[in-house]
């Protein structure tokens, strides 16, 4: 029988905010245990939570930006659970009117399928902390820190089918709250946290299948891992007539395993109620233009217009409009030197190559772009030829900080020798230490051309302006 | 009797404490009548209220500032089990 892979998934974004959701602590990641904590965020009695501006702000632009309609009218919900990772016994949430539905992301995935997903809905709540379980003595150590860092958490529809679409649709979503600045995504340190909706059902049929849900996914690799290790263990468990049971699943990444937790865990009952502490949350017209008004380029827009404007490939304007980085880095280079075919030329020929030689991430690139500028004006006088440009490129591109271009072109003897007589006389050496070749050429064979000139091009150690070697080579043969 | 026998021994188990018989009896009977009490303001007729319980209150916000957190120690002034740096719960997982 023949399966399909149904998968929705709930993704959990942080948004950037600098202070807490309802509270005035700080966001920021690390810091030493319960240190960013106060009455509100510990759920102390009598205290009174305010939602955060900036909050309300970063979670329309996000609808927006998944092009969902936002709602009006909003409100906050309470769900009730009994765990230690929030002292508050709930969970500010929305529930019943959550702040955008009906969106859509279009996504395209590594083996260049193109397709919609559904965006259901996506509500506001806030973070809970971290519990660390001791190894040895039956405890559990808790930490405050993260209570009541503002997220939104957006629900897909079942549109999934592959793992590949589901990496494409985070990668996507990634992209699109960079650019905007409301999130730095980041999934290692779970700014950026996905479980996984999964069900089997046989080609063609039009009901789901039971479903599972995966908790505890926190980087793309292990999706990926974790989707495939569930259909096939949903398959073969049909397959051997066995019931799919709706449970939640915890990945172990390390042993590459899923395993369910137990059934007492799965009892959900979050008796969700309205948040009584806070007043309705009306969002006006005025303030879903103002942010309509200050959304900057996606990367898609932005793709489209490398490939229309600079002429880079599809491929690679994708690649450079998908991170935010490598695009400013691109544009405001073009900017200073008014030069794209040079800078096109040195950013997908070295910064790509040396991307991937060295496993550079973009947002680890140093390099700025005054400087890639300054070497662009360089490269692209006669004052170095393309090889030796590669030999600056990689050493201003691997440590940039204070890099001296000039200085190292004249230490490294790489300015471009472009002067007749030099070159002239380094091309009837090479002619007459070939005999040989010579001959070859003589007999017609004028594919030897590009052996002379390479010898040249050795002989005056790589320097020499290539087309004036080409041109010198070419008189002095036919003087033969 | 709006909370039964069975209410009780699930709202129990959801909020994670056990009870004694004795202590399901004295806790059902004190959480009746604290509903019952609740029930009293079905006699006010609240036909010509609006739904809203907050009134012309909307839109309370604050701006996005950080201020100074307490310090741990006040965080954990009031823990019955602690260290240095947390709170300590009976381990969750297994």
């Amino acid at each position: 029988m023949n399966y399909e892979t149904v998968i929705g998934l709930e993704v959990h974004v942080e948004l950037a905010t600098e202070s807490k959701i309802f509270c005035s602590c700080t966001t920021k990641f690390g810091g030493a245990p319960n240190t960013h904590c106060c009455p509100i965020c510990t759920g102390m009695p009598g205290t009174l939570p305010t939602l955060n501006r900036k909050v309300l702000d970063y979670a329309v632009t996000a609808g927006l930006a998944l092009n969902c309609e936002i709602q009006k009218n909003n409100r906050f919900d309470r769900k009730n659970y009994f765990y230690p990772d929030l002292p508050k016994a709930y969970q500010i949430s929305q529930l019943y009117m959550p702040f955008a539905r009906n969106g859509k992301v279009e996504i395209t995935t590594r083996s260049g399928v193109t397709k919609n997903i559904g965006i259901h809905e996506i509500h506001m709540e806030e973070d809970a902390g971290k519990l660390i379980h001791s190894e040895t003595d039956g405890i559990t150590l808790t930490d405050y820190n993260r209570c009541g860092v503002p997220l939104i958490e957006i629900v897909s529809e079942p549109d999934f089918r592959s793992a590949d679409e589901v990496i494409a649709y985070l990668e996507k979503i990634k992209s699109i709250f960079e650019y905007l600045g409301i999130s730095d995504c980041k999934m290692q340190e779970g700014s950026m946290r996905c479980d996984v909706n999964l069900s089997v059902r046989e080609v063609g049929s039009e009901t789901l299948g039971t479903r599972t849900e995966m908790k505890n996914l926190n980087s793309f690799r292990g999706i990926e891992r974790a989707i495939k290790f569930e259909a096939e263990r949903q398959i073969r468990a049909i397959e051997a007539g066995e019931k799919i049971v709706q449970e939640t699943r915890r990945w172990d990444d390390l042993k590459g395993v899923g395993y369910a937790m137990r059934t007492k865990e799965n009892a959900q009952d979050y008796r969700y109620f309205p948040e009584p502490d806070i007043p309705p949350i009306i969002i006006s017209d005025d303030t879903v233009n103002r942010i309509i008004t200050a959304m900057p380029e996606f990367a898609d827009t932005k793709a489209k217009r490398y490939n229309e404007q600079f002429g880079l490939s599809k491929g690679d304007a994708e690649l450079v409009a998908g991170s935010k980085h490598l695009a400013e880095l691109f544009e405001k280079t073009v900017e200073l030197t008014g030069n794209p075919k040079e800078v096109r030329y040195w950013l997908v020929g070295q910064i790509f190559y040396l991307m991937n030689e060295k496993g550079i991430a973009p947002e680890d690139i140093k390099l700025s772009p005054e400087m890639f500028a300054e070497f662009v004006n360089i490269a692209s006088s006669d004052r170095i030829n393309k090889q030796a440009g590669k030999i600056v490129f990689e050493a201003m591109f691997m440590s940039p900080e204070r890099f001296d271009i000039e200085g190292f072109i004249k230490e490294n003897g790489l300015e471009q020798v472009d002067d007749t007589e030099t070159i002239r006389s380094a091309v009837r050496e090479v002619i007459n230490n070939n005999p040989k070749t010579v001959q070859q050429y003589l007999s017609g064979q004028t594919k030897v051309v590009g052996f002379f000139v390479g010898q040249v091009m050795k002989a005056t150690g790589g320097k020499a302006k290539p087309d004036t070697v080409n041109k010198l080579v070419n008189e002095e043969l036919n003087k033969l | 009797m709006i909370i039964s026998d069975e209410l009780i021994k699930y709202l129990a188990e959801l909020s994670k404490i056990e009870l004694t018989d004795d202590e399901q009896t004295v806790m059902k009977e004190e959480l009746n009548k604290l509903v019952e009490y609740m029930h009293l303001i079905d006699e006010v007729d609240t036909s010509s209220v609006d739904e809203e319980a907050f009134g012309e209150l909307k839109n309370v916000f604050r701006e996005d500032t950080v201020k100074p957190s307490l310090d741990r120690s006040d965080v954990l002034s009031a823990a019955v089990t602690k260290n240095e740096e947390a709170f300590i719960v009976p381990k969750t997982v297994e």
